[in-house]
């Protein structure tokens, strides 16, 4: 959905382009509320390794509802999601490599 | 002449110029974000288990609530930017430069409070002692021949200022980048999504004030533009999403 569509479209797109407003305005307060729980979590002492585990997956549920929703991914044309996917295999590249350091340890 | 495909789609993407571009940006900035974050998690798993240079835990060293309320605001911010864009394809020009001076003023609010964060550390000294331990606390002063720290005290509301002789100091430094890895990681880190911060508001900045001339002539790419300036602003958004509990709460 762009700009133009909606400017030149009938009562039914507007309704529905209001609904998808209202849709943010959820997804907004359901981030404040998942920020609240992130650090209540953050408070309770699991392991180092359970804690930075929940950490992540509540944040990656955060980042993914900005995404889908107040970046509308969740309707956007196939081109950004083939830009998207390739950004993904880079970005894990990168940290495969990091990880590399792991295995070729300089010992001083 | 007209630029093309400013409003309409191009046949070939299906999208309007603007919408690639700004989704390629923030492709390369993922990349960007990456590189830093797989930097953390180097330092991080290779920091010693214990030590002066231990990793710490966020909370040691930074304010929870504080760093809480700048997520609320940035959260924020990102709902007022769709409302701003929301305004401007209902046609409402007006409503449009209230949601947007408010994302503007929440980015203002960020940046204050990081401001004042940032501060807070550079007046925070820690004295690296020849014995394998660090004293934290306020400097009162430094000489030739020793130094005098207020300790931080923990449950006690005043301490008195103690004197470190030379000799026994190893280095003394406030808690800016150089004072260890996770203050190194967490000033690059916070400081370049400051930067995007500031750059995105000054881009917010000239949509609400002069660029607004562009609705009387062609209001479609304007509204265009506020959403791809938006995109970026959900993105700035998205890293901190990741930077506040990776930093703060872990």
């Amino acid at each position: 959905m762009h700009a133009k569509e909606v400017a030149m479209s009938d009562t039914t797109d507007l309704t529905h382009f209001k609904k998808h407003v209202n849709v943010c305005i959820g997804v907004f307060i359901a981030l404040l509320v998942f920020t609240v729980i992130t650090v209540a979590v953050a408070q309770i002492d699991m392991g180092k390794s359970q804690n930075i585990t929940i950490a992540l997956i509540i944040a990656t549920f955060k980042a993914s509802l900005v995404a889908a929703y107040f970046m509308h991914l969740n309707a956007e044309k196939k081109t950004i999601f083939r830009v998207l996917f390739i950004t993904f295999i880079f970005f894990a590249a990168l940290l495969f490599i990091t990880l590399g350091a792991f295995y070729d340890y300089i010992k001083l | 002449m007209d630029i093309p495909y400013t409003v309409s789609p191009r046949l070939d993407t299906g999208l309007w110029n603007a919408k690639l571009g700004i989704w390629l940006f923030l492709a390369s900035e993922v990349m960007l974000f990456g590189a830093l974050f797989s930097t953390y998690i180097l330092l991080r798993v290779h920091a010693p288990e214990s030590g002066v240079l231990m990793w710490p835990k966020g909370s040691d060293y930074l304010n929870i609530p504080i760093g809480t309320f700048n997520t609320a605001v940035l959260i924020t911010s990102s709902i007022t930017v769709i409302l701003g864009w929301a305004s401007l394809v209902m046609k409402n020009l007006s409503k449009f430069r209230w949601y947007m001076g408010a994302t503007i003023l929440c980015g203002l609010i960020f940046l204050g409070i990081k401001a004042y964060e940032y501060n807070e550390k550079f007046h925070h000294y820690g004295i690296f002692l020849k014995g394998g331990t660090v004293v934290t606390g306020r400097l009162v002063s430094e000489a030739g021949d020793h130094a005098m720290l207020i300790p931080d005290a923990k449950g006690e509301h005043h301490a008195e200022p103690k004197r470190f002789e030379r000799s026994e100091i190893v280095r003394i430094s406030c808690f800016g980048p150089k004072y260890s890895p996770f203050f190194a990681i967490y000033f690059t880190l916070t400081g370049l999504h400051a930067i995007h911060v500031f750059g995105g508001m000054i881009v917010n900045a000239y949509l609400w004030g002069p660029g607004t001339r562009m609705w009387a002539t062609q209001p479609a790419r304007f509204t265009n533009r506020v959403e791809v300036a938006g995109l970026f602003w959900h993105f700035v958004d998205l890293v901190w999403i990741f930077l506040f509990p990776v930093l703060y709460l872990l």
